[in-house]
């Protein structure tokens, strides 16, 4: 036997792919651009690299509310400042990332369609019976005489027959023309790599779609306990009912937290109702539909109607919710009346006994301006709530006398509630006074909620599965073939595999010695090594 | 065979086509949830008075208008609020309106206190759940916009004015 | 004697089998040539025997998986040490399932090395587990993170099998100037392991004499400007930007810092590893100074005899091999788990996080290796510099993203 010629080119099991044919027009240019694995191989280092460059400082997305130039120049200097004039603070939305994307995509497309529909012909109407001449030229080959006369047809025959039975013991599904026999497994983990991309573009596909407006939503919500807030974007409310968490007893923990004694949460969750606006949405008094209540917990997410409200975390906020204050008689002690004055909002009228009190300011965080007069600090936080009143009835003037009254206690000192309420006459004849803690309602937590709606979620992990699917089929099993021909009483043997020749070769030594071929089995000649295209 | 593969060769191209602009012009149009910045239309919104009706950006169509988002606890605000009075007298005969937006203060008797103390007559909005402020992207207090009559809105002022700029950034918007 | 201690004891064996097991590998190849030992049979009984160390060791260190599950209760990949040590663990199971495959105990030689530094690495943080927050006391959490950490063992042992490819094909004694870039790689691919050592044993070092400093400074938090300390458990040569010395441990004579980190890097932590990263430099400097005086040449070169009998084209395979096996995995485990995982705790499937940001560029550049090697013909040298290469940019997901860049992902404890 002389050296044969070069091996064949068995990708593709030989067929012509549409990108190869010349190039007739600007079509055939485009086409066989995309289907090339070197562009390819670009585009996916592109996408790397423009991946890597958008991880480098924290992208606008990752804020509640994305924060403009001015933060990115403080935190992080000129490089900060150019990285946002770059855009690439919003890399991953920009355009060029987009586009490189779905080049991505269409060189998917393209390269798996040139590449699997004559592979599939290809492979379809493949014959049992091979030339010499193609056998010779594959990369596993052995030409070998056998022990029978070649003029007996009848012993080729039987020997053939052997053969095909210890092929289907290794697991070949046999085919058999004349003095020709093929063995092939697994030829379905050929298309590995194609259902991996039909993975991937479904995958791509729906990440297009997300994107239509009106799609998807997500929102975080953060509810003290005892509010209802509007979720935005949506004519929802939510109301926080009671928040809990509990946290692991410093016992249980260990090491540096345990000598730190840090607070570890065990579990929290909040007790939620959701309602629907259904006119005046946004205003300070909506008209709500309870839709669904129930208890929201990390990993337990309250859903209605495609929304799902995730429980993200918490944050300690005190805040008084409201006091229940008695007005007294300073002198004789006597106790007018009850009556329960809210942080938020509060009413503007109250009687105590034959006195009437009209609110004539409140603030919630009281402060004295530059002029001396009194303003909030916060306009909703009851930091350091004052209620200014005009109180009417016996003995008081037709317009009424005012009092200020601070809940707080160190408020009370800080701004000399006492001394005022003399000044103006009314401290030394009323008094209004809180009885105790227990009359004073406060709310501890507020609840970091996420509301979203995304119908996708399905598709997108089923477009995931099928391509992991399709790396399994390629990486995990192979496609082998194995022909031989017995011509007289010459046996040509040749083998094919698309990966894994060490394991091709090693099902064709063991054929060979189960046929008593010992002899046989060294011989087996391979061409080139591993991995090599073929 | 030949021509019916060139045609799905064809219409793969044109899908990818269709999908890049669609792509392209949403990056670069922005999206619709930006805030407005001059040159941009203005953002529409409705929200309960102070009186209790409703009223918005509808209801003064075709008028030129100064939204500004303030607070009782916002020192700037408060400076600026009896030099807005005056400039909308002086030009409210000439269509123009100025739209006080409140930024989040539900005790309605602090804010009916303050427009009574300081005289406002200019529409006075609530805006209790922040929903209008953040659609706005107003970060800092006082934001200003001074929209045209055709309903662009010229100019976005972050801080407090003073009557004489508020003069000509609403000559601005009456041309 | 608790469940831990047991757990403790049988991890701190396995590293030393791990060792043990190097160094029979070691000897199997280099004392070959002694006497008049038949080479082959040298190799193959020192070698099985290494690889019944090797084996030994895992042992060890299942028993301390397992006992260390039942101890906590939830299963240990929960924070840095748990799960580097888990890593380490699997890139000793990639290896055994490598070697029983194609039966060639060099890759022992180089395998259990990375085995027991990633080992010896993890156990610099603190070992002790915490109880789960909610986010993370989730199935899911297993699930990812153990697939995940399959996939990169087996990353690992492609850059075992990378490196030795270049050790022995790297031409050391040629001048010209494609060699040259050649040799200064892989002197450099060296060198940066000599620095992980570098790492682990600086810190060991100064933890052993106890070493402290404090610093004092203003940081920046969502918006508020507070006061933060700062402590050091080696001594300064860079100290935090900005920041006075409270206290300061003389080292050597040394009184203050050396100098200031530069501005640029932020974070209350940001001098701290900056520093850290100085002295493994250092430390990585000073033992690659010495190995190359001892040994006079570069070392790539001294190791290069070693590997004189392998047959380069056998190497190639098993690397391409390892992370042939490894991507699917990866690919499931990493991305796809870590979405479901990530739906399932945040709603969010994908954030665009540094961390999840960074496995995509693992997954990308694994493709991309996949797709050289199968569709264009790169074997040899190339491929083997690009799974050398891809196991660095793993490192940079596990460890890199927490340390440089911050994000939702950094794992309690560190």
């Amino acid at each position: 036997m002389e050296e044969t010629s070069k091996p064949l080119d068995m990708r593709y099991d030989g067929a012509p792919r549409r990108s190869q044919k010349p190039k007739k027009n600007w079509l055939d240019y485009v086409w066989s651009f995309f289907s090339s694995v070197k562009v390819g191989v670009w585009l996916i280092v592109l996408t790397l690299l423009g991946a890597a460059i958008g991880s480098i400082y924290p992208q606008e997305e990752a804020f509640i509310i994305p924060p403009g130039i001015d933060y990115y120049e403080s935190t992080y200097g000129w490089l900060g400042k150019w990285y946002y004039i770059l855009g690439l603070s919003h890399t991953y939305t920009s355009w060029w990332f987009q586009l490189l994307v779905l080049m991505l995509g269409t060189s998917i497309v393209v390269a798996s369609l040139d590449r699997g529909i004559p592979l599939y012909k290809a492979l379809k109407k493949q014959k049992p019976d091979r030339t010499i001449d193609f056998m010779r030229r594959q990369q596993l080959t052995l030409e070998y005489e056998l022990p029978f006369e070649a003029e007996d047809q009848a012993a080729a025959d039987r020997w053939l027959n052997e053969v095909s039975a210890q092929l289907g013991k290794q697991r070949f599904r046999v085919s058999r023309v004349g003095m020709a026999v093929m063995g092939e497994k697994n030829r379905w983990s050929r298309w590995g790599p194609y259902v991996n991309h039909l993975g991937l573009i479904i995958f791509l596909l729906i990440i297009l779609i997300r994107t239509l407006p009106g799609f998807t939503l997500e929102e975080y919500i953060s509810v003290l306990e005892g509010d209802t807030i509007p979720i935005p974007n949506t004519n929802y409310y939510l109301k926080n009912e009671k928040f809990t968490v509990e946290f692991y007893e410093n016992d249980e923990l260990r090491g540096q937290f345990r000598e730190e004694e840090r607070v570890v949460p065990r579990r929290f969750e909040t007790k939620a109702v959701l309602y629907t606006c259904t006119e005046r949405c946004g205003t300070s008094d909506p008209v709500l539909q309870e839709a669904v209540q129930g208890t929201i917990e990390v990993n337990n997410p309250l859903e209605y109607r495609g929304l799902s409200i995730y429980q993200f975390g918490y944050e300690v906020t005190p805040q008084i919710r409201s006091v229940t204050v008695s007005l007294f008689d300073k002198q004789t002690g006597e106790n007018y009346g009850q009556f329960t004055l809210k942080t938020q909002n509060p009413d503007l009228s109250y009687t105590a006994g034959p006195y009437k009190l009209r609110l004539h300011n409140y603030y919630p965080e009281f402060s004295l301006d530059a002029t001396g007069a009194p303003t909030t600090v916060s306009g909703s936080k009851p930091n350091a709530p004052a209620y200014i009143f005009m109180i009417t009835g016996p003995g008081l003037p037709e317009e009424g006398s005012s009092y200020i009254y601070f809940p707080r206690e160190i408020d009370k000192e800080r701004f000399r509630q006492d001394d005022i309420n003399a000044a103006v006459g009314t401290g030394d004849k009323f008094e209004i006074r809180a009885g105790g803690m227990e009359d004073v309602e406060i709310a501890t937590y507020t609840s970091t909620l996420t509301a979203r709606t995304d119908p996708t979620v399905p598709y997108l992990l089923f477009g995931g599965l099928i391509a992991f699917i399709g790396l399994a089929m390629g990486f995990y099993w192979q496609h082998r073939r194995i022909w031989l021909r017995v011509d007289g009483n010459r046996l040509t043997l040749a083998a094919h595999t698309n990966k894994n020749w060490y394991g091709m070769r090693t099902e064709a030594k063991k054929l060979l010695e189960a046929l008593g071929l010992e002899a046989a089995a060294v011989q087996i000649k391979q061409k080139n090594r591993e991995g090599e295209p073929s | 065979m030949g021509k019916y593969r060139r045609w799905i060769q064809i219409s793969i191209f044109i899908a990818v086509l269709l999908i890049a602009g669609y792509t392209v012009a949403g990056s670069l149009l922005g999206k619709d949830e930006n805030p407005p910045v001059a040159g941009d239309s203005v953002v529409p919104f409705e929200l309960e008075t102070l009186g209790g009706t409703m009223a918005g950006t509808a209801d003064f169509k075709g008028k030129p208008m100064v939204i500004n988002f303030w607070g009782t606890f916002c020192p700037p605000c408060v400076e600026e609020t009896p030099a807005l009075q005056r400039m909308y007298e002086k030009y409210k005969d000439q269509g123009v309106v100025i739209l006080g937006v409140n930024l989040g203060e539900k005790d309605l008797v602090r804010v009916s206190q303050f427009v009574k103390e300081f005289d406002v007559t200019y529409p006075i909005l609530l805006d209790p759940e922040l929903l209008v402020r953040d659609r706005y992207g107003v970060r800092s207090y006082p934001t200003t916009f001074f929209v045209d009559a055709s309903g662009k809105v010229r100019e976005v002022k972050i801080g407090g004015m003073t009557e004489g700029y508020i003069d000509s950034s609403i000559q601005n918007i009456i041309q | 004697m608790t469940l831990y201690n047991i757990s403790n004891t049988a991890l701190v064996i396995s590293l030393f089998s791990y060792i043990a097991a190097f160094i029979v590998f070691v000897i199997s190849y280099t004392g070959r040539r002694f006497g008049n030992r038949d080479p082959q049979e040298q190799i193959r009984k020192w070698g099985t025997r290494a690889f019944g160390i090797t084996v030994f060791g895992l042992a060890m260190q299942i028993i301390y998986f397992v006992s260390r599950w039942i101890a906590n209760r939830f299963i240990p990949v929960s924070n840095l040490f748990e799960f580097m040590s888990f890593l380490s663990m699997m890139v000793i199971v990639a290896f055994v399932i490598l070697y029983l495959i194609y039966r060639k105990p060099l890759l022992g030689a180089f395998a259990t090395p990375v085995g027991f530094i990633i080992l010896a690495y993890a156990m610099v943080f603190p070992w002790e587990a915490q109880p789960l927050i909610p986010s993370l006391n989730s199935v899911w959490l297993y699930i990812h993170v153990t697939t995940a950490a399959t996939a990169e063992a087996f990353f690992a042992v492609g850059f075992a099998g990378g490196l030795m490819y270049l050790l022995r094909v790297v031409k050391f004694q040629s001048a010209e100037k494609r060699d040259r870039k050649q040799q200064r790689g892989v002197e450099f691919t060296l060198f940066a392991v000599l620095c992980v050592f570098g790492f682990i044993f600086s810190t060991m070092l100064f933890r052993g004499i106890g070493y402290e400093a404090a610093f004092a400074g203003q940081e920046v938090v969502q918006g508020n400007v507070t006061e933060v300390t700062v402590e050091y458990t080696m001594p300064p040569i860079a100290a935090p930007h900005g920041y006075e010395t409270i206290s300061m441990d003389s080292f050597l004579g040394m009184n203050q810092p050396l100098f200031q980190a530069p501005d640029w890097m932020n974070g209350v932590n940001a001098g701290r590893k900056f520093n850290t990263f100085l002295w493994s430099l250092l430390f990585g400097l000073v033992l690659y100074g010495l190995l190359r005086l001892i040994l006079r040449k570069p070392i790539g070169a001294a190791i290069q005899p070693v590997l004189r009998d392998i047959d380069p084209e056998d190497l190639d395979e098993i690397t391409y091999r390892a992370i042939a096996i490894g991507f699917p995995l990866f690919t499931l485990g990493a991305l796809i788990f870590a979405m479901i995982w990530a739906h399932i705790a945040w709603n969010r499937f994908w954030g665009w996080d540094p961390k999840e940001v960074w496995a995509l560029i693992t997954w990308l550049f694994y493709s991309a290796y996949l797709h050289l090697r199968l569709g264009r013909g790169w074997l040899g040298l190339r491929s083997a510099w690009l799974a050398v290469i891809g196991f660095v940019v793993v490192m940079f997901t596990l460890i890199g993203v927490n340390l440089i860049i911050a994000g939702l992902h950094s794992y309690a404890g560190v």
